[in-house]
């Protein structure tokens, strides 16, 4: 028995409590924080287009935590500050400048603009919910010890505090771990409220195509006025099928990403996850198509950033030398 | 934080999360994925179609004098994607009392105005087709009638 609890403890410690250095930890932050000024434009573009000197809207449905704080309506001229302001912190945490500060500003204005954005409307939006995840890890982590200016800034002043291997692993493993769980969360919500025919009845792909098709409007006949090719989709039975097959396959083999090693692997699976995002903002104008910049969690930065080194340099020093 | 202090943040992180999806919290904030989960199949398929223009036009109201008028995007403050969200989905699924009052604080109106808005009205075409054979559309007219009711003055 001892022993099966001395195997589990050191899994448990292999898994969350290795592999990774500070400057991977760091790399992953600034190639996620990059990431994320884009994606923070895609998410919240439509308040930048409201009027800023006119009048607020009352909100329809205020989100849930707006209401304990009274914000009934939104603020034209200090949310599109807000806004400059988000953007402006997300390339400071990007750049690892006053990491843990700047990365707690991101988390509460994207909080604020988050739900000015869905409390317009009385919405509820689940696209944030992984970026908004790894910030919290990122605040929480010691993320600014690797290829940030905080970092430069303490060397420059003495020896600067060590961020040992178990201190910049368990943030990548929990980012890794969440954003996994999130598309198995996804499986399981499609088995619980619509069971296995959301997955194997080509008629729920075919229902999504067809609604989504009509969003520029429609002819007499039924067709698509702009964008035929979810009108079309719709009509090719196996492909649907297909469509439905491999989103089952996507969101409940997710997991298994954790136990693959290999870089080419994990890149192969997640540029496969990544093409089908892009195709539901083609086919079905679902917003995703920026999140996976959530997937620079699942490599190892520095190790590839190092092997380029090594490259580059091999490569000068061939050239000098002159062999081919 | 210590290693130990990890450990203990990480497993309680993990039985959060995995409490709500056991407990289908479906609006749970961290673990929320069930948005394009829910579907019902159907034989007969029906989609509201959208009139790229209809929605410029603002939407038809009656206010407490009796007077008609027709409130537009830029009267709201929306911006055009907001609009259009509003005009062919929320109009026809939010209750009643959150859009009228929404709409009569933005313009300022309060219960007792001649101006207040007592009724929304928004005309709307559903397109049906069946699912075997989607090319043998036909449609019907609908209108979706919001009313004030004065009961709902206590929550104003």
């Amino acid at each position: 028995m001892a022993q099966v609890v001395v195997k589990i403890s050191e899994a448990w410690n292999r898994f969350w409590f290795t592999g990774y250095s500070a400057e991977s930890l760091g790399l992953i932050r600034l190639c996620f924080g990059i990431g994320l000024f884009f994606f923070n434009l895609t998410q919240l573009w439509t308040l930048l287009l409201i009027d800023a000197s006119g009048d607020p809207f009352y909100y329809v449905r205020p989100v849930w935590y707006f209401e304990p704080f009274g914000l009934e309506h939104n603020f034209p001229r200090l949310d599109l500050v807000l806004l400059a302001t988000l953007q402006l912190a997300t390339l400071s945490m990007a750049f690892g400048y006053r990491t843990r500060l700047s990365t707690l500003l991101v988390i509460v204005l994207v909080c604020y603009l988050r739900g000015v954005r869905d409390s317009i409307l009385g919405e509820g939006h689940h696209r944030y919910h992984v970026p908004f995840n790894l910030l919290v890890i990122l605040a929480v982590a010691r993320s600014g010890g690797g290829h940030s200016v905080d970092a430069r800034r303490a060397s420059n002043t003495g020896a600067p505090p060590a961020v040992e291997e178990w201190q910049a692993s368990w943030p990548i493993m929990a980012m890794q771990v969440y954003t996994a769980s999130f598309y198995f969360w996804s499986f399981l919500a499609k088995v619980r409220t619509t069971g296995w025919d959301w997955f194997f009845d080509p008629r729920r792909i075919q229902d999504l195509l067809l609604e989504r098709s009509l969003t520029w409007g429609v002819t007499a006949q039924g067709e698509p006025v702009f964008n035929a090719m979810p009108y079309w989709l719709s009509q090719q039975e196996e492909l649907c099928r297909l469509l439905g097959v491999g989103t089952l396959v996507m969101e409940a083999g997710f997991p298994l990403i954790l136990l693959v090693k290999r870089p080419l692997a994990r890149l192969a699976f997640l540029a496969g996850v990544a093409f089908f995002h892009l195709a539901n903002l083609v086919l079905a104008y679902v917003s995703f198509a920026l999140l996976p910049i959530a997937f620079f969690v699942f490599f190892d930065l520095e190790k590839a950033r190092l092997q380029l080194v090594a490259w580059r340099q091999r490569r000068a020093r061939d050239v000098v030398s002159g062999s081919p | 934080m210590t290693r130990r202090a990890v450990t203990v943040l990480i497993i309680g992180w993990l039985a959060v999360h995995w409490t709500a999806v056991a407990y289908e919290f479906d609006h749970f904030p961290l673990t929320d994925a069930g948005m394009y989960a829910n579907w019902k199949k159907k034989e007969i398929l029906s989609y509201l179609v959208r009139d790229t223009e209809s929605y410029k036009q603002g939407f038809t109201i009656t206010r407490r004098d009796g007077a008609t008028d027709a409130v537009r995007m830029e009267e709201l403050n929306l911006p055009r994607r907001h609009m259009y969200q509003l005009y062919f989905q929320k109009i026809h699924r939010r209750p009643a009392p959150l859009l009228l009052r929404s709409f009569n604080k933005t313009l300022g109106h309060e219960p007792d105005d001649p101006g207040f808005i007592v009724r929304i009205t928004v005309p709307y075409v559903v397109m049906h087709r069946r699912a075997d054979d989607i090319g043998n559309v036909w449609t019907e007219s609908h209108v979706t009638t919001l009313d004030w009711d004065e009961k709902w003055r206590k929550s104003w």
